[in-house]
């Protein structure tokens, strides 16, 4: 269920209002590249899924179902296209120093958690420890555990079982360990 | 409370750092563009969709009237006047088709768009079931 804000707002969009849709463009933007950039840990590719996401919402608002969570709908297409990028390999390839991930590393495991840390070293940080990964293995992990969402709100962004959800969480869990051990 | 564990920690990190575009209103921006221009040629598709749907339907009314009267009407009924659409001295014989009628339906059909196509069928429909197949 929304707030009746975004309701109004998406109705509006479904209308072919442009600025309603700029205005739900600048409300989910942020959230949207986030979670792209936590999957393809680069911000060229995470831009792309932005675009390409909105534009797939732009094109698809009149089959929104409106009983769906704006967000899990949202999200869900947002996951599809970083699904197809990681699937097809369509990412732009970045060279990552083991160095450069280690200094981020200690960086972000020291205690002062105010401290800043550059999107080129994070995404370091990230790839680093996934790149161990499945696709469907880093979905669920950055679902859950990045991004904070229930097993059964993963269950409908991806479509997988909660049975599913939680063999790939456990097997992504081990395998970032044993990165993180070997760091 | 801080956690000991490694794993914990790290993610408790992970999730605490944002990254942000470089340059979130050109991002925005963007993306409006691109769907203006879809909406542009969205458009431009109903258009010529539209006009296309035209060309064909009116072609084939203008043959089916023209084959209709040429080689169904007896000579005297295409003398008379074309149009009417129920020969009254002969209901059993078949109804004319008015011209003029149809030619200025489809000039309304072109102008106001946003209607055509179902006006365009409701027309179609009429003149087929009630002038042609009277008989």
């Amino acid at each position: 269920m929304q707030n009746g804000w975004d309701t109004e707002l998406i109705e509006r969009c479904r209308n072919g209002d442009s600025n309603a849709f700029r205005e739900l463009v600048d409300n989910y933007q942020g959230r949207v590249y986030v979670f792209a950039f936590r999957m393809l840990c680069n911000e060229e590719d995470a831009k792309d899924v932005v675009q390409e996401t909105f534009i797939k919402v732009w094109r698809n608002l009149s089959k929104y179902n409106t009983a769906l969570k704006f967000t899990t709908w949202l999200y869900k297409i947002t996951a599809n296209c970083c699904y197809d990028h990681l699937r097809t390999g369509k990412r732009r390839k970045q060279h990552v120093e083991i160095e450069q991930v280690k200094h981020a590393c200690e960086q972000m495991l020291q205690s002062n958690m105010e401290q800043k840390i550059i999107n080129e070293d994070l995404a370091a940080v990230i790839s680093q420890l996934t790149n161990e990964l499945t696709p469907k293995q880093k979905l669920v992990f950055t679902l859950k555990e990045l991004e904070g969402f229930e097993v059964n709100e993963i269950s409908a962004i991806t479509n997988l079982s909660p049975e599913k959800i939680k063999s790939n969480l456990y097997l992504a869990r081990k395998t970032i360990r044993e990165q993180l051990e070997k760091m | 409370m801080q956690s000991s564990d490694p794993y914990q920690k790290m993610i408790t990190a992970l999730q605490n750092a944002k990254p942000a575009p470089a340059d979130a209103a050109g991002l925005t921006n963007s993306i409006i563009e691109a769907i203006e221009k879809e909406k542009v040629s969205k458009q431009k598709s109903r258009i010529y969709y539209l006009f296309r749907n035209v060309t064909v339907s009116a072609a084939a009314m203008l043959a089916a009237v023209f084959l209709y009267q040429t080689f169904l009407l007896g000579e005297e009924q295409s003398h008379t006047k074309p149009g009417i659409a129920i020969n009254v001295e002969a209901l059993e014989k078949p109804a004319f088709i008015d011209r003029e009628n149809l030619v200025q339906s489809l000039i309304t059909y072109i102008i106001d768009q946003k209607t055509a196509r179902d006006k365009f069928k409701r027309q179609f429909q009429d003149y087929t079931f009630n002038n042609i197949n009277q008989r």
